[in-house]
């Protein structure tokens, strides 16, 4: 196989991909209204085009299954067979068995894929109704005359396998054409762009992200040496410099900006695969669900994104399961019997949320409780707040749901999903009214790649911590600091008692001088599952950072996230408390 | 291509540097550059050796003491330089007293190491060159210094970690 060969092979596969997750998207939307002829005539083309490229590169497989799929949705389309829930059902997974056949050529691009079963699922569809009425077009009201004239201009599209397609969505259109010139204008037209379900698009290219990430270091690089030019120029006193490195600033800042906006993708085709488990959670659970989205256009860095495909599911999985009631419990509530699911991103103080909410039963604060009480994760006396009892869910080990199901439970969910979250940098919030419905609310950094960060100092050296991480920080008042030989130092923090630990003690070096906490400045970390407090010498300030991978030598050391160049051009550590602290508590105990 | 490149291509090129008194070399191929001792921030909870991390125009990187790594005195009054190697894709800083010159050794000048009895673990020296009257260590800086020190440093951390506790 030749390189040329090759290269088109590959560019299919991606295309194929993109048509997949279009395809599938009509799909959903032809199940809520199975009337909806542009919506056919958008999946027949979406097929159409499949075969033709997929011939064209030599995926003879993929052809094949495409050209009998098309002439399944031919008879969908001229109204031959109805389309019913199950129908739906076989089609998405004819394209779920296509993505197969595409990922399998994506690892190797001779991989055969048996698609005979799938086949003959499909010649039992196709033969097995065809005497339904003709139900699916008689809404758009075409007159007999012109269903027929349709199906010719169908049938003329069917033949060829090369023929560029016609961007009209109307097929009247089509059909007033071919009355005018019959059988022949077609392949006048170039060939057509793959439909989206978008209506505007702007021009686009595909850039390597590769590419993209050279860029963006090299950005990150420039932005470093802009601060440090700026903090020379300080000291200097040439006007017109300092009013030049000024400009140049506000350039670089920019720059950075645009090239950070260069990794960011919008969350519409994670939004759109909700829709998929959505349907399959629902069915599988004999529930009614719909699932509406707000925010497809959101935008979220790519890294972010592909992390945040996981904990969703699980989360809508969850909503599906434990959230939405069944029916009849539904209609005994005084509920509509549909139970509504809805996905909301939005941005929100330079942050991105993310609104998983659904309109069921709401968390029993009360049982959770005493189910934790059940399980030996809290003790039976244990005085905890309703905030506190639904925030068990995230406790490892826990499920609330009397049964484990196939969808969710077995207790190994939710606290992934925090977990997961945290890793990137963002946190879950639970709003939660018996009976009226859950609200999780994911709250996520717009990248990773730079943080606010709190540049700290201690015994000479400079800290990155990431705001993010940063509860609160305090001058301790001498009566609030309490050393015992036992538990060390503790912190009296408005009626908590804080473990209270020195960052050069945590990080292992000897102190130089014995300070008094009250002249250091106690960092309060509550993202960890305890809350503690940090004595630093002090607090430099706050900047954002952009985080440096550091060499592999030393990625063994989980309390260092990374190091970020500070404005003078030295690199600082950027601390994991949470990671700092923990082999001190292991040794406590 | 001409003949005379295909023939030094055929012998490995070297650089080679000072440690005290001593004279090591390593494969040229495997180095980046060669800077001055820059400023550098220290990482805790890493061996002595591990002086830190130093910001390489944007890229950040250990630098690693490869005089004490190898428990060689370093010499007094040198040009301490910093060699930046390229071990698999990841930059590491090396330090050593002073960069000497550029060898192109012919194969035969290249002997096995004499095999000596020892406790200290001599495989990351590749093999010897013998230059005037002076000895060449061809030096793994692999060996020397990477794949050993993933383990060193976790220990160094749990040590460390025990005795806070």
């Amino acid at each position: 196989m030749d390189d040329f060969e090759k290269e088109l092979k590959i560019g299919f596969l991606d295309e194929a991909s993109q048509l997949l997750s279009d395809a599938e998207q009509c799909f959903l939307v032809l199940e809520s209204n199975p009337n909806d002829g542009a919506m056919l005539d958008k999946i027949f083309r979406l097929a159409h085009n499949l075969k033709g490229s997929s011939k064209a590169v030599g995926f003879e497989d993929i052809g094949v299954f495409t050209h009998r799929l098309e002439s399944f949705l031919l008879q969908l389309k001229n109204g031959e067979l109805t389309i019913r829930s199950e129908t739906i059902s076989l089609l998405l997974s004819c394209n779920d068995h296509i993505r197969v056949m595409v990922e399998a050529l994506k690892a190797d691009l001779d991989a055969k894929v048996d698609s005979t079963e799938l086949i003959e699922r499909i010649e039992l569809a196709s033969s097995g109704n065809l005497d339904a009425p003709n139900e699916s077009l008689s809404d758009e009201g075409p007159t007999p005359e012109e269903v027929a004239l349709i199906k010719m201009v169908n049938d003329s599209f069917a033949d060829v396998a090369f023929d560029p397609i016609l961007e009209t969505s109307a097929i009247e259109t089509q059909a007033a054409e071919v009355i005018a010139m019959p059988k022949a204008p077609e392949k006048a037209q170039s060939p057509a762009p793959s439909p989206s379900p978008v209506s505007v698009q702007e021009e686009s290219i595909r850039v390597s992200l590769a590419r993209l990430e050279k860029l963006i270091n090299s950005v990150g690089e420039l932005v470093i040496f802009q601060t440090v030019l700026r903090e020379q120029s300080l000291s200097s006193n040439a006007h017109l410099l300092r009013k030049t490195i000024h400009q140049m600033g506000k350039v670089t800042k920019e720059v950075q900006d645009i090239s950070m906006s260069l990794r960011m993708v919008p969350l519409r085709q994670t939004f759109q695969k909700m829709q998929r488990i959505v349907r399959d959670t629902s069915n599988m659970l004999d529930k009614k669900v719909h699932l509406s989205t707000q925010g497809d256009d959101t935008e979220l860095d790519k890294t972010v994104l592909e992390n945040i495909s996981d904990p969703l599911v699980h989360l809508i999985r969850n909503a599906c399961d434990h959230g939405i009631e069944s029916p009849s419990v539904r209609t005994a509530n005084g509920k509509s019997e549909n139970g509504s699911v809805t996905l909301n991103a939005y941005h929100q103080s330079g942050k991105l949320v993310i609104e998983v909410k659904d309109d069921g039963a709401g968390i029993d604060g009360e049982r959770l409780k005493q189910k934790a009480i059940e399980k030996g994760i809290v003790r039976p006396d244990a005085k905890i707040s309703e905030q506190e009892a639904i925030h068990l869910i995230f406790h490892p080990g826990f499920s609330t749901k009397a049964q484990v199901t196939e969808v969710s439970g077995r207790g190994v969910g939710m606290d992934v999903v925090k977990t997961n979250i945290e890793a990137l940098q963002g946190e879950v919030q639970v709003e939660t009214v018996l009976g009226k419905g859950t609200t999780f609310k994911v709250i996520l950094p717009l990248t990773l790649a730079i943080i606010d960060g709190m540049v700290v100092q201690n015994e000479g050296s400079r800290f990155v911590v990431p705001l993010s991480h940063v509860h609160e920080t305090l001058k301790p008042a001498p009566e609030d600091v309490k050393e015992t030989i036992g538990i060390g130092e503790v912190l009296f923090l408005r009626g908590e008692n804080l473990p209270l630990y020195r960052l050069h003690s945590l990080l292992g070096q000897k102190k130089a001088s014995i300070k008094q906490a009250s002249e250091q400045i106690a960092m309060v970390i509550r993202y960890a599952n305890q809350p503690f407090a940090v004595l630093v010498d002090d607090i430099l300030g706050q900047q954002q950072v952009v985080i440096k991978e550091v060499g592999q030598e030393i990625q063994s050391l989980k309390w260092m996230s990374g190091s970020a160049i500070l404005g003078d051009g030295k690199p600082a550590i950027i601390i994991e408390m949470n990671e700092l602290v923990k082999p001190a508590k292991r040794g406590v105990a | 291509m001409s003949s005379a490149k295909s023939v030094s291509s055929n012998q490995e090129r070297f650089l080679s540097f000072s440690l005290g008194i001593e004279e090591y070399a390593v494969p040229l191929l495997a180095v980046r550059e060669v800077i001055a001792l820059p400023e550098y921030t220290a990482v805790p909870y890493t061996p002595p050796y591990f002086l830190g991390i130093m910001n390489l125009r944007g890229q950040v990187i250990s630098i690693m003491d490869l005089r004490q790594k190898l428990g060689v005195k370093p010499g007094v009054n040198t040009e301490t330089a910093v060699i930046i190697c390229d071990l698999n894709g990841n930059s590491i800083g090396v330090v050593v007293d002073s960069v000497n010159t550029v060898l192109n050794p012919a194969a035969t000048d290249i002997s096995d190491k004499p095999e000596i009895q020892s406790n200290r673990p001599t495989d990351y020296i590749t093999g010897v060159y013998r230059k005037d009257k002076k000895l060449v260590l061809f030096l793994d800086l692999f060996k020397s210094l990477s794949l050993e020190d993933h383990q060193a440093i976790k220990k160094s951390h749990d040590g460390a970690a025990k005795k806070v506790a």
